[in-house]
């Protein structure tokens, strides 16, 4: 899937707009997440998932430190996410499905 | 049989008891056909859909937008059977309409956006949960008659 001159335009522009938020929405997305999909819970059993717990804020810094990564490198976005996407299925082994929920409740803490 | 909690059915209420089917029902739509470009094959009838202020515009999306809004009211007036209450339904939208069944999450997804854009922090992360909850319900509903 190819971003078109718009469509970078637009992320810049919402990008922008979460200004230094980052880390607390990346928190919000990741509880909902939790909270919303429980069975995503099941990557994080050595996590407190209580409710504004020091490594939901930390992990929610994580996330949205790569997602700036990604927002600065439109151009060349598989090349700058290969390092973690490495990450994610090698070690991690995470379902990719589970992408989309996380994806879907940043959203939802954006609106 | 789908178990529901009291907060459950309490949140789910609470989210429909705000939604102006109109608008949310206008904004839903004119997402999907946005965002998943590939959904307006379902619409060929409906004219204009050629760009986003087209889609906005148009009244034949802002109806239908109250139609899909009607048709999660039935399921919400049925909870503790959404799968036989929809089973016309989903007859209609597999072997009438031919629409693949995973639009129908997207367009839930939509949805939901929306209902966070209206409810925003009203629309905690336990009342998503339960909406999420029953949105799936109403999934899986449409697609039991698909074979």
């Amino acid at each position: 899937m190819v971003l078109s001159a718009e469509d970078k335009a637009n992320v810049k522009a919402a990008w922008d707009k979460i200004g230094g938020h980052g880390a607390e929405y990346g928190a919000e997305a990741l509880e909902r997440m939790f909270v919303s999909f429980p069975t995503t819970k099941t990557y994080f059993p050595h996590f407190d998932l209580s409710h504004g717990s020091a490594q939901i804020q930390g992990h929610g810094k994580k996330v949205a430190e790569a997602l700036a990564t990604a927002a600065s490198h439109l151009d060349d976005l598989p090349s700058a996410l290969s390092a973690l996407s490495d990450l994610h299925a090698h070690k991690l082994r995470v379902d990719p499905v589970n992408f989309k929920l996380l994806s879907h409740c940043l959203l939802v803490t954006l609106a | 049989m789908v178990q529901w909690k009291a907060e459950e059915r309490a949140a789910i209420q609470a989210v429909f008891a705000k939604l102006d089917y109109e608008s949310v029902g206008r904004e839903t739509l004119t997402r999907l056909l946005v965002v998943y470009p590939w959904t307006r094959r379902y619409f060929g009838g409906f004219g204009n859909l050629f760009n986003s202020e087209a889609i906005m515009a148009n009244p034949k999306v802002a109806a239908h937008g109250i139609v899909v809004l009607r048709g999660l009211e039935m399921a919400l007036k049925n909870m503790d059977d959404i799968k036989n209450t929809y089973a016309s339904l989903s007859e209609l939208h597999s072997e009438k309409l031919q629409v693949d069944p995973g639009n129908f999450q997207l367009l839930g997804d939509c949805l939901t956006v929306v209902i966070a854009t209206r409810m925003r922090t009203e629309f905690t992360p336990d009342i998503q949960a339960a909406w999420q909850k029953f949105l799936a319900v109403v999934v899986s509903a449409l697609r039991k008659q698909y074979n």
